[in-house]
């Protein structure tokens, strides 16, 4: 199970992820013919501005999803392969009970369909195009993991400082 | 990297291999390191033109429609594009203000270091431009026809410009005349003929500025107006004047691609643009006195060989051989081999000093507008070119004891070519008219003629939609002449050699070897693409028709520069269909996608289409061809 993670400091609020996401769900999937089609595709990822600050947000596949609780005709499920938690258009009913549900905001219903981030069948278009590199998919497991390496880092060279300056303080 | 989607010349391929052996940054890279570029970007939808912005606007209309100021994805797409076509112009025609400021100062007699050399096509100028020419003296000529092209550039009436009108077929100018009279949806006219050449560029730039011009069609109708400036002015002054300072070119053959550089002599490359510096460059390296110099650091002698479009320049009036084009710029310092690259103007990428640094080459800047960082500038003016020649060409001598042998890999690559086809040149092969060719076509031997042009792209694979839509169009009958990047892939990839003849349908094939002529025929640099418009012209004239009655047709498979866009609407101004590939960055605009691709048809004669496959592109140019044909009354 990987999930979408959005580095605020990285993001320069391109829009680059939001329209890499629209093409990825159209019909041809490229820019030029997605553009000239009758159907706009929609984004599933929003970049959402707070004063000079953004970030992207999108569907955190939520292990205890307040959508899939939320939907009467449990027409969303997780996918076994990706985790995504994706929308089965024939169950669906447009009863906007999953875009209330959710707190992130991050499902909408356009012209009865359910549009949510499937994850791109676990290769998100959005990751690949930022250019800064603020969005990665990454599995939690890997970010812990990699966040305790840095936080036992920076406590041993705390520790080995302390020593070397004799100070008796106990951590 | 996978080398053979990027090339499809084995001379490249074979240094991108040596680069990526060794680590070497190559375009290709830089362009990989871009991906994926900004889809804004790509449909022209993003606008920074004042810090309300950057704005941008979402193609799929989930976001915001307009910018900050109210512009629409319309108003954003057509001010863009008549950016780049003010861009383009001004390249071409900055170019050619060089050559018309020389040829006065030759005149007056205040620059010694240059001549007429070809006083017949100075003759021939000034007759078009409607002098008198019986009993005068070359240079009181010269400065006369001079001052009017000075004029073109800088006169304040309302008048079109004289050599616009000196030139363009009959039929055409009457056609633009009366869409003067044709009014704009928004109110105003459709004014397409220009006035003065820098009048229309700095119109450009002040009708894009915020809050002024918002109207698409009216900002295409100005666009339109400055690419004609650059086609029928600026280009067109750059090759008459360079013609009749260095020489009109004849028919000679050269030969082509990275095999011309020579192991055991001083390697000189001269990149970018204007013949003027290069053209004593090559005096002056050709001297005995310096072939001599050349022996005593161990050298056999001194190689100079050209690249992109001063290549062009130099082979059409000099036959200097040509190493290669656009992409070849840092697959020729990639071989180890070279004392000097000396650059001038345009196409020159930043790129090259610090790949230069890799090796011994001395990367040399000469012009005052054009400068890199890690480069040696050595600048160049008019009143002293032979010294700064000399000083060039002694520092390339010098640096030939810096070369490693042992580093230098040279693909033993190169292919003849027959070039050199001006407008002058091919009259005088079909015996003094254009009838030839036209009885040809009646004949239905040659169905029409293509224009290709423009210049590489690393989004596509090197020369392969040059050199495949050039064999698609030959072989089906339909003679191709063109310029710049495309001529040097059509050389490098044998398409201008005799034997070529042999890739042509039977009616092609039959009237080449009448003529001895190739069937894809180099007519020299991108400014030279006015050698195209002026055979346009000849044709046009001849029959009494308009050039958008001709079965001919354009394409700029390759493009990259706001120069190839320039160029391809003064095409279809002049009433040529163009085919681009890869699509420019309009889509984002519906209705200016809709007027480029299918109004301007009804309006100008020519229009542009946008195809990624050559032999569809092929297909859509040939049906173009015998589309018009039928309107003519001519047989398939």
């Amino acid at each position: 199970m990987r999930v979408i993670v959005a580095d605020h400091r990285r993001c320069l609020a391109c829009h680059s992820c939001e329209l890499a996401c629209a093409v990825a769900h159209s019909e041809t999937q490229d820019l030029a013919k997605a553009v000239l089609a009758r159907e706009k595709p929609s984004k599933r990822i929003f970049v959402e501005a707070v004063g000079e600050k953004a970030i992207p947000l999108s569907c955190r596949q939520c292990q205890k999803a307040l959508c899939v609780r939320a939907c009467p005709t449990h027409a969303l499920v997780r996918d076994p392969v990706t985790g995504a938690i994706v929308v089965q258009a024939e169950r669906c009913i447009g009863c906007y009970s999953c875009v209330l549900a959710c707190p992130f905001g991050v499902i909408e219903l356009i012209s009865g369909q359910i549009v949510k981030c499937d994850l791109c069948d676990g290769d998100p278009a959005c990751v690949k195009a930022c250019p800064t590199r603020a969005l990665r998919l990454i599995r939690p497991e890997e970010l812990v993991s990699r966040r305790r390496q840095l936080a036992a880092s920076r406590f041993l060279k705390f520790k080995a400082r302390r020593e070397d300056e004799g100070s008796d303080s106990k951590l | 990297m996978k080398d053979r989607t990027l090339s499809f010349d084995p001379a490249a391929r074979q240094m991108v291999q040596r680069a990526q052996r060794e680590g070497l940054e190559l375009i290709w890279d830089r362009l990989e390191a871009q991906q994926p570029q900004c889809g804004f970007g790509r449909l022209g939808l993003c606008c920074r033109h004042c810090v309300m912005g950057p704005c941008r606007i979402d193609p799929f209309g989930n976001g915001p429609e307009k910018g900050v100021c109210g512009a629409t994805a319309e108003t954003m797409v057509a001010r863009h594009l008549a950016r780049m076509i003010a861009a383009g112009a001004a390249a071409h025609s900055d170019h050619g203000r060089r050559p018309a400021l020389l040829l006065r100062e030759v005149a007056e007699g205040r620059n010694q270091e240059y001549q007429i050399k070809d006083p017949a096509k100075l003759v021939s100028v000034a007759k078009r431009l409607g002098l008198e020419v019986e009993g005068r003296p070359p240079q009181e000529l010269a400065k006369e026809v001079a001052e009017i092209a000075l004029q073109d550039f800088g006169k304040q009436d309302e008048s079109p410009l004289r050599f616009l009108t000196a030139y363009a077929p009959k039929s055409r100018l009457a056609r633009w005349q009366k869409l003067e009279e044709t009014p704009l949806p928004a109110g105003g006219k459709i004014r397409i003929i220009p006035r003065n050449i820098d009048r229309e560029v700095v119109d450009i730039m002040h009708r894009t500025t915020m809050g002024v011009d918002h109207e698409p069609l009216s900002l295409l109708v100005q666009g339109v107006r400055c690419a004609l400036a650059d086609g029928w002015g600026g280009s067109l002054i750059a090759t008459e004047f360079q013609d009749i300072l260095f020489g009109t070119p004849r028919p000679r053959t050269i030969r082509a691609n990275l095999g011309v550089l020579e192991k055991d002599y001083v390697n000189i490359v001269v990149h970018g643009h204007e013949p003027v510096l290069s053209e004593m460059l090559v005096q002056v390296a050709l001297s005995p006195e310096m072939q001599e110099k050349a022996k005593a650091v161990g050298a056999k002698g001194i190689n100079l060989v050209g690249l992109c479009c001063t290549g062009n320049e130099i082979l059409m009036r000099q036959g200097v051989p040509v190493a290669g084009n656009e992409l070849h710029s840092e697959l020729v310092l990639t071989t180890g081999a070279v004392e000097a690259m000396v650059v001038d103007v345009q196409c020159i990428y930043p790129a090259l000093p610090e790949l230069a640094r890799c090796f011994h080459t001395k990367f040399i800047s000469t012009s005052e507008q054009a400068r890199f960082p890690g480069a040696i500038h050595l600048e160049f003016h008019e009143d002293r070119a032979e010294e700064v020649a000399r000083e060039i060409v002694l520092l390339a001598v010098e640096n030939f004891k810096s070369r490693d042998q042992a580093r230098v890999e040279i693909p033993d690559i190169a292919e003849e070519a027959l070039v050199g086809f001006s407008v002058e040149a091919l009259l005088e092969a079909l015996g003094g008219t254009v009838n030839p060719v036209i009885e040809a076509v009646k004949a239905g031997k040659i169905k029409g003629f293509a224009g290709i042009v423009g210049c590489n792209n690393p989004k596509v694979t090197q020369d392969l939609f040059h050199v495949k839509l050039t064999r698609e169009l030959i072989g089906r009958d339909i003679l191709v002449v063109g310029t710049g990047c495309w001529a040097i892939a059509a050389a490098k990839h044998g398409l201008m050699k005799p034997a070529a003849q042999d890739l042509c349908g039977p009616g092609l094939k039959e009237v080449c070897q009448a003529l001895g002529l190739p069937p894809a025929l180099h007519l020299g640099s991108c400014v030279d693409c006015s050698r195209i418009l002026v055979l346009l012209a000849a044709i046009a004239d001849t029959l009494g028709a308009d050039v958008s009655d001709l079965p001919v047709v354009g394409s700029a498979p390759e493009w990259t520069t706001e120069k190839a866009v320039s160029i391809g609407v003064y095409f279809v101004a002049s009433g040529v269909p163009v085919h681009l590939w890869p699509e420019p960055p309009i889509l984002g605009a519906s209705r200016v996608t809709e007027i480029l691709t299918r109004g301007l048809k009804d309006i100008l004669g020519g229009w542009f289409f946008v195809e990624g496959d050559p032999q569809k592109a092929a297909d859509q140019m040939e049906a173009i061809v015998l589309e018009r044909r039928r309107l003519l009354g001519l047989e398939d």
